[in-house]
């Protein structure tokens, strides 16, 4: 069962060093969307990646790109923050689409 | 005419007696000791790193030619690029080396063409044989990720995405130039990415990006755009560029770059704002450039890349730091009082960075 849920995605740094956002929530979407989409929302892979960016050296390497995601169901708020070298195959999916949201 | 500055100290007067006016001198004999000594320094790290490299390799000689890492001559790019295929981890396909035919891919042939026009840039001009200055080969990978709006550079290679929001990222020879300049900085200063030495990262990369270009279309300091990433944006994006050298915070209708200290943004962000305060530095080289007039790259770039790799600039270095850097730096060059010195100080007081002259000059005599 898909929970109603609402994902923020924030991207800064990169060579444009121009912060971007996207807002995709669960009840702008048809239902098989809004569960695709949800079923890419993996909790353990972007704790994982934000406890593998903080104990990553820093400060970052040039021009390399960061992500905030707030990820809000009536169950609660989750953040996450990590860099782009954090993000595996697991993560990528959902990044890639998140990304496909992003305007200036 | 670009001059690349030598100590006529080094190699000539023993190490004891350059100490020794490092200590008691005078000012400007300090200076000439301490750049004889760093040179010194070099070139016994370098003579040290050929004795090693004969212990792996079995090579003869200590010269610098020989520890270059390819067969090519000194002013002569080695180049390889690579096909991510749309990846973000794994092994890229190499698509074109040194010398091949043009591809007809265009990311491929772009950064080919773009790494080639930033090689002969600093060859040309500073006599500076690639990244590490010792002929390091110069990787690109194209096609990295899907729609990826970014290039960077890794450590040992530029890196470069197809773009979404953005058009392709090697479109842009500023693009190239600033990620190849990232090395360079690392290579160098290795100026921390972080705060004011990050922003001071950031803004060499500006400058050479914007070198490049100018020397590639041959504009002087008058007639060049001074703008970032101009050829990478697109109707939808809100400006003309993505930064102004000659106007920070007007490329975009949210520019958040500042001209002057007073508007020094202090935020967590972005690694403490590298891309935002960047402005103020690329603002007081723009000043500089175009007071002097002629090309940038010329008596302006000489100063800056002198500064850039002088054995004083540390990792953690601030605007005020690098901008007293780079009056010792003008006044070695172009003499104490000279035109091209006492630009270097108005430009960093144009922009609120170096407020009075007698401060600066403490400095350089301290």
């Amino acid at each position: 069962m898909t929970p109603p849920f609402t994902l923020r995605l924030e991207r800064e740094g990169g060579f444009a060093g121009i912060p971007m956002h996207a807002v995709v929530s669960s009840s702008e979407l048809g239902q098989q969307d809004a569960a695709r989409l949800w079923a890419l929302v993996d909790h353990d892979a972007l704790a994982s990646a934000t406890g593998a960016s903080a104990a990553a050296a820093s400060p970052a390497r040039p021009d390399s790109m960061t992500y905030r995601l707030v990820v809000e169901t009536p169950e609660g708020r989750e953040e996450y923050r990590f860099g782009q070298d954090a993000v595996g195959p697991q993560l990528q999916p959902l990044v890639e689409r998140l990304e496909q949201q992003l305007a200036f | 005419m670009p001059v690349i500055h030598r100590s006529p100290l080094a190699c000539i007067v023993p190490p004891f007696v350059l100490d020794t006016l490092a200590r008691t001198g005078d000012a400007e004999q300090r200076e000439a000791a301490l750049d004889a000594l760093a040179l010194d320094i070099s070139i016994r790290h370098r003579r040290s790193t050929a004795a090693l490299s004969r212990s792996l390799f079995g090579m003869v000689g200590d010269t610098r030619a020989l520890l270059r890492p390819t067969l090519a001559p000194a002013g002569q790019p080695q180049r390889r690029i690579f096909n991510a295929n749309n990846q973000t981890a794994g092994v890229p396909t190499l698509v074109r080396s040194e010398g091949d035919a043009p591809t007809n891919d265009e990311a491929t042939d772009e950064a080919y063409d773009g790494l080639g026009d930033t090689y002969r840039f600093f060859w040309n001009i500073f006599q500076r044989d690639s990244i590490d200055d010792n002929g390091m080969p110069l990787r690109g990978v194209v096609h990295y990720g899907v729609g990826y709006d970014n290039a960077f550079w890794d450590g040992q290679q530029m890196v470069f995405g197809d773009g979404r929001l953005f058009k392709r990222l090697t479109r842009s020879l500023d693009v190239i130039g600033h990620e190849l300049q990232h090395g360079v900085t690392e290579h160098e200063s290795g100026l921390l990415y972080q705060d004011q030495s990050g922003a001071l990262n950031e803004s060499l990369s500006d400058w050479a990006g914007s070198m490049v270009k100018q020397y590639k279309r041959g504009e002087t300091a008058d007639t060049a755009d001074w703008l970032i990433g101009a050829d990478i944006v697109g109707p939808s994006f809100p400006g003309r560029a993505l930064r102004d050298m000659a106007n920070p915070g007007t490329a975009w209708e949210r520019d958040p770059q500042p001209a002057h200290m007073d508007k020094f943004v202090v935020t967590s962000d972005d690694n403490g704002g590298v891309h935002i305060n960047s402005g103020i530095p690329n603002k007081a080289f723009h000043t500089l450039a175009v007071e002097l007039g002629g090309y940038a790259w010329e008596r302006a770039g000489a100063i800056w890349y002198e500064t850039l790799r002088h054995y004083r600039l540390q990792p953690d270095a601030t605007f005020r730091s690098f901008a007293r850097l780079t009056e010792i730096v003008a006044n070695r060059l172009y003499g104490r009082g000279s035109v091209e010195s006492s630009a270097v100080t108005m430009a960093w007081d144009a922009v609120g960075v170096l407020r009075s002259r007698d401060d600066a000059a403490l400095y350089a005599t301290a």
